[in-house]
């Protein structure tokens, strides 16, 4: 059927390939307008979309040329074809002409014969300007990262090497589409400055390195020992015995100070020499449940054991508060009570690296709370606070002079007796490339530099190479070490950098311009990229060299075997993030005093697992496509379950629960991940929540609001309900039409906060109370989720919403996979694939099949294994 | 159903080919010391993120005689250096989206359609400046999100940003030993001779490509050769020394709430021009960072007070924020005022200087007549002028940018989607 056209199809068409039809069409290209056509939309367009009344700014009439007795198009103007787009989507979708009572209605023939009309012209068009090949794909950071991790063998890094790439360019929420990737010179700096730390860190020649051990003593952390002026985080050393810790934090945040750093050594700037390091720990839990407090008055968990967490800081930048990107955990301990434990990992640190520690799962910052146990417990002192421009000062009732809090205070504490790290060690202790490459050698003398260069420049390419491919690069090295004072190992490099920034590494190549079949090579690369986010492994090169991963049993068993490899968590992460916009939460910050339990306890980083978590297991599992709308489990750990209002959840690992009847939760829709993202951190909007809706679940964009109209303008003042102020929308006509078929789908979801909590009510203040470990709020004016849709359909909460989309769950599936098929192949979809895709969405709701089968019938369709 | 194109599509020019080149100017001696030289032109922006409250912004009375509007209160004293302007946008929708496009006013969607992408006008300037100085621009970002990209190249990338102070004074001042100096030379060569080898094995690569991967492939050659002119721009640099400042930074600056820390970019900006290390910069803000920016008064994020909803002490929190931006933008007035160039004039008579945001009312997402204002540059100043909407658009900012980039000494008549110059620009 011609009216379910997915309108996608559409916008890929015309967004992505706006460059392509222009460049190929000439200047003048016209197209004869069928008679019939040019009827129809006389007949039936022009009185609303033409010189009286041009709604919508389309004046239909005005795009014909009459020659001679012929209407003609000029398609060679792109603006034309959006036009003929944008009709034929009209009338696919049944918009146009309006169901009212003074227009008009054609005849279904004439509709069809319409249509038909413009679609073969599209297709028409769309052939013979370009094949819808995937034009030459440059690897996007994701990619270009783990490729190099797989390349060199190198995992565990620490610092994120691309982190100076300029940002990929972004299609509907795709990162890897060949057509819209671009590259510049700024790209080609950043590869090679990237190259050069990658090799250095793989690499490492000439005589074992002479390893240090240092030794942070407590007094060298820089906090007092004993206190005046409380620290934030109560930090208190014992010198030359340990360093107490009394408060921290679940995660690290952006919000509140941070872990404890050692500030000496972060003032002689960090680690001195770059290497792998091994740093060891000894520590314990003191007075977890046996301190004497009342345990409410400690806003944390105590039950589980305490938990010391290590970080890397990148120089300064990860001790400033917004210097979350630039510190990253390399490990996490339960620790012992009472009872000291050794803890080890060995990393690789950057020159000026600064290591940080954290009670990971403590309560935070000591001020309130501690100040509610002094004045309970110890009424004996003065107490003084500070932090920043923040301070307090409290004199108890019985003060004894002089006597301070770090004389007194019995809570519990992490305290870290010793803290050493141990480097630099040879360099390649994590990485395979000294084995692989270098035949195992250190002495640069002994290296194989012909065959090195060779075996690497085969791994980069991902494909069979020749003496054509190598050479010049061996040549490079031998020129290069001939010049004065140019080491071998120097020259070694230079030359696998070269291979690094050379194009066969850079892009994926498939060659030719006609629409043909993949060879096995192109194909191990598209599957890898596609399943991992990264190159090819040695199996796929194997059944490449033998031309037999292009038998469909073959490439099937490679799909099962591909998806059980925790690489495939690249597809979970990459998919998701792409399909579900995850790239959108928490780019507008939360109000940190409304949703203070939102940083207090990294909620960002729990939705966001959630949803992950959730992906993953409809692949695991083969969950049904239904699942992703509506869900009698979803999965959370003790923070999320706290938000969500779920018993029973000890701990911060992420675990599978089954939510009880009723329960506002369940389906992407009842994920804190998506109603955040989809608000702005302060307030909701049905506006915003319904588009997400329309683009994400049920594949159909709506055109974005005309550009002269201003927005609404909030006013929280007056009893305007946002329903109220949507009313707006559907008095002006040019906003009416559009909203009626937006604003519906957000409405139902207002029963949800904009961090995704619950709510019956709107709230006139809301904030978290740490004690009592809830959100505490005035409640406002009732939450309204009445909707109602144009085909009569009406429903008044999520529920009934979630069953209004169980009840498109074509358009739904159709949607997801024209959205998988973007993502496998690199490419926008167009008219052509319609089929397939159709076909394939249709296949994946048929009882028993599931998510992970839409995988692999996208990995095994006509579109993802040919050009 | 469909994401229409938005009406401008037909200004769109599809030229083929670059525009410009990066460096395509030949090196000049510049020698600031030469007081028979004219002092070349200099160009800032700052940009604020959260848009500036239009009603406290934009005066009423337009022409010489307007009020002074609460934000514009702290600029009291430079009342004849600077210019208001009020109806020009970009005629953009899309929220703090586009607040980004605030120098440049074309979405990075849409800038396939563009011969130099969404260039914005401070690297348009870059590119007329090219070898000349040290640095073709410098792109600063104070308490900087990863939103804040306010400055984009012809390729449609955003500019990464230099967030910390005490970077950028390395950059303008520190000395490279003799050593460091060789080392850096010999990376240079290295990647010389790397971009050497790949542009020929470039040429086996194209071979049985597609025409589509070919044009692909051209951004490829393209950026060989553009990473190539700029690595040569860097040894003739190198060789030359930074030149010599008495100004001492203090230790962690950048540890320093936002109060506290924005004099010191602002200073170095007077510095970095006044040196002649580079003639175009830019500054963004985003947050306010910890300690509510250190302001007084200012209880909650930066991002939630913009959403005031009206309500008036809401209102009066974030006019403290966007009073001390107004406040500090006529400090680095003052300061390029008190600079004498060779010639006599002040650097301020030489230095375009626009501050504004890409949004004008956070509360409702607004993009509609942008809060604008200019000063310097040897323009006669003292003006709220107003520019009135036509049917249902306004009139560009990219016009008054094109005014800009033309007395600057581009010989452009376009920029972007401009539709000419902004009428009433005079010289002094």
């Amino acid at each position: 059927m011609m009216n379910r056209l997915s309108p996608l199809k559409s916008v890929a068409l015309l967004a992505g390939l706006v460059m392509m039809t222009v460049n190929a069409l000439a200047e003048k290209n016209l197209v004869v307008l069928d008679k019939g056509v040019h009827q129809f939309i006389k007949t039936y367009c022009v009185k609303c979309h033409g010189p009286e009344e041009d709604k919508g700014d389309y004046v239909l009439d005005e795009f014909f040329m009459l020659q001679g007795d012929q209407w003609m198009v000029d398609v060679g103007d792109i603006e034309n074809i959006y036009v003929l787009q944008d009709v034929l989507d009209q009338l696919n979708l049944g918009e146009m002409p309006p169901d009212k009572k003074d227009v008009k209605q054609p005849k279904s023939e004439e509709a069809k014969a319409t249509t038909q009309w413009l679609t073969e012209t599209l297709i028409a068009l769309e052939e013979g300007d370009r094949s819808n090949y995937t034009v030459l794909r440059r690897l996007n950071r994701t990619e270009y990262r783990n490729t190099l991790g797989d390349l060199l063998g190198m995992d565990g890094l620490t610092k994120d090497l691309t982190a100076n790439f300029p940002a990929d360019d972004v299609y509907h929420g795709f990162t890897n589409i060949g057509e819209a990737l671009n590259l510049s010179d700024a790209h080609l700096d950043a590869y090679l400055e990237a190259a050069d730390e990658y090799l250095r860190m793989a690499f490492h020649f000439g005589e074992t390195p002479n390893p240090r051990t240092f030794e942070i003593l407590p007094q060298e952390w820089g906090y007092p020992e004993s206190s005046s002026v409380t620290p934030w985080m109560y930090r208190i050393a014992t010198p030359d015995q340990y360093l107490d810790i009394g408060a921290g934090f679940k995660q690290l945040s952006d919000k509140f100070d941070l872990g404890t750093y050692p500030r000496l050594l972060a003032n002689r700037g960090g680690i001195g020499e770059a290497g792998y390091y091994r740093i060891s720990i000894t520590a314990e839990a003191i007075r977890r449940l046996t301190h004497p407090y009342d345990p409410e008055m400690i806003p944390t968990n105590l039950k589980p054991p305490m938990q010391l967490g290590l970080y890397i800081s990148d120089g300064r930048k990860g001790l400033a508060p917004a210097g979350v990107k630039s510190r990253k955990r390399i490990g996490l301990w339960d620790l012992k009570d009472h009872e000291t434990k050794d803890f080890e990992v060995t990393v690789w640190l950057d020159e000026g690296a600064i290591p940080v520690i954290n009670w990971d799962n403590g309560p935070g910052p000591s001020d309130y709370w501690m100040r509610d146990i002094l004045a309970k417990h110890h009424t004996d002192i003065e107490f003084r606070g500070k932090q920043g421009s923040h301070a307090w000062h409290i004199i108890g009732k019985d003060a004894v002079p002089g006597r301070m809090v770090s004389d007194v205070w019995q809570g519990p504490m992490v305290r870290v007796h010793d803290f050493a790290y141990t480097g630099p060690t040879r360099k390649t202790y994590h990485s395979s490339a000294q084995r692989e490459f270098a035949g195992g050698v250190f002495d640069i003398e002994e290296l194989d530099l012909e065959l090195a260069v060779k075996r690497f420049t085969r791994k980069a390419f991902r494909r069979p190479v020749g003496p054509r491919d190598y050479e010049p690069f061996i040549q490079l090295a031998e020129r290069a070490q001939k010049e004065p004072g140019r080491s071998r190992e120097e020259a070694f490099y230079l030359a696998l950098k070269a291979v690094l920034v050379s194009p066969d590494f850079l892009y994926l190549k498939e060659k030719g311009d006609e629409n043909r079949k993949l060879t096995s090579w192109e194909l191990a690369n598209r599957l890898s990229y596609f399943l991992w986010s990264s190159m090819p492994d040695p199996q796929l090169f194997d059944l490449a060299q033998k031309d037999e991963l292009v038998k469909p049993d073959v490439l099937r068993k490679q799909v099962f075997r591909m998806l059980e490899d925790p690489r495939s968590e690249a597809l979970v992460e990459g998919f998701s993030t792409s399909w579900l916009r995850l790239d959108k939460l928490g780019a507008m910050p939360a109000d940190a005093l409304k949703f203070q339990e939102y940083y207090l306890y990294g909620l960002e980083e729990a939705m966001k697992t959630e949803t992950l978590q959730f992906v993953k297991n409809a692949i695991k599992s083969n969950a049904p496509l239904t699942d992703f709308l509506d869900s009698d489990y979803t999965f959370v750990n003790q923070d999320l379950a706290r938000h969500y209002g779920i018993d029973d959840v000890d701990g911060i690992h992420f675990r599978h629960v089954s939510l009880a009847e009723g329960s506002p939760r369940g389906g992407l829709l009842g994920q804190a991940s998506i109603l955040t993202l989809s608000a702005n951190g302060i307030d909701t909007s049905p506006v915003v929540r319904g588009i997400w809706v329309l683009e994400n679940i049920l594949g159909t964009p709506p055109p974005p609001p005309p550009p002269d109209v201003e927005p609404l303008d909030p006013d929280v003042r007056g009893a305007t309900t946002i329903r109220e102020r949507l009313a707006k929308h559907s008095e002006i006509e040019s906003c009416a039409d559009c909203h009626a078929k937006i604003d519906p789908f957000g409405f139902p979801l207002e029963f949800y906060d904009p961090v995704g909590g619950y709510r019956e009510t709107y709230f006139r203040s809301r904030r978290w109370s740490r004690p009592e470990q809830k959100t505490i709020y005035h409640p406002g004016r009732p939450v309204d989720g009445v909707a109602a849709l144009r085909s009569g359909e009406e429903f008044t909460n999520p529920a009934e919403l979630k069953q209004v989309l169980l009840d498109r769950k074509e358009t739904f599936a159709r949607g997801l996979t024209e959205k998988l098929m973007t993502y496998a192949s690199g490419r926008p979809m167009t008219y052509r694939d319609h089929s397939e895709l159709e076909a394939i969405a249709e296949r994946a709701l048929q009882p028993e099949r599931g998510f992970r089968n839409l995988i692999m019938n996208v990995a095994t369709s006509e579109a993802f294994t040919s050009r | 159903m469909m994401n229409r194109p938005m009406k401008s599509v037909g200004r769109r020019r599809f030229l083929q080919g670059a525009g410009g080149s990066l460096l395509a100017l030949p090196l000049l001696e510049v020698n600031a010391a030469d007081s028979d030289a004219t002092p070349p032109k200099r160009l800032t922006a700052t940009g604020i993120f959260f848009g500036l409250m239009p009603q406290y912004f934009h005066p009423e009375k337009v022409g010489r005689d307007y009020e002074a509007t609460r934000l514009l209160e702290p600029l009291a004293s430079h009342r004849e250096d600077f210019t208001v302007f009020s109806g020009l946008d970009h005629n953009l929708g899309g929220g703090h989206n586009s607040t980004k496009y605030l120098l440049s006013g074309i979405p990075v969607t849409q800038s396939k359609g563009y011969a130099e992408a969404n260039i914005s006008v401070d690297q348009k300037a870059a590119q007329f400046v090219g070898a000349e100085t040290r640095y073709p621009s410098l792109v600063l970002g104070c308490e900087n999100g990863a939103e804040n990209t306010i400055s984009w190249t012809r390729h449609g990338n955003a500019v990464q940003t230099i967030n910390e102070a005490e970077h950028l004074y390395r950059m303008l001042f520190r000395k490279e030993n003799a050593q460091s100096r060789a080392q850096i030379e010999q990376e240079l060569r290295d990647k010389q001779s790397i971009l050497d080898l790949v542009r020929e094995q470039s040429k086996s690569f194209e071979r049985g490509l597609g025409k589509s991967d070919k044009e692909k492939l051209d951004q490829y050659y393209t950026s060989v050769r553009e990473l190539e002119g700029r690595i040569e721009q860097s040894e003739q640099w190198l060789s030359r020394e930074k030149p010599p400042t008495d100004f001492q930074l203090p230790l962690g600056v950048d540890e320093l709430p936002l109060k506290d820390k924005t004099p010191f970019f602002y200073d170095l900006m007077v510095l970095a021009l006044q040196t002649d290390s580079t003639r175009v910069i830019t500054l963004g803000f985003t947050e306010l960072g910890k300690e509510g920016g250190g302001l007084e008064g200012v209880s909650t994020g930066y991002h939630s007070l913009s959403h005031h909803g009206q309500v008036q002490e809401v209102m009066d929190e974030l006019a403290i924020v966007e009073t001390f931006h107004t406040a500090q933008f006529s400090r680095f007035l003052d300061k390029l005022k008190e600079v004498k160039e060779p010639n006599g004039q002040s650097l301020l008579d030489n230095t375009m200087a626009l501050f504004g945001s890409g949004m004008s009312n956070a509360n409702s997402h607004s993009l509609r007549d942008l809060p604008v204002l200019m000063a310097g540059g040897g323009f006669k100043h003292g003006e709220h002028k107003h520019y009135a909407r036509d049917g249902k658009s306004s009139l560009s900012l990219c016009n008054l940018y094109l005014s800009l980039l033309q007395h600057f000494g581009l010989e452009i008549d376009q920029f972007n989607n401009s539709s000419g110059t902004l009428t009433g620009m005079e010289l002094a």
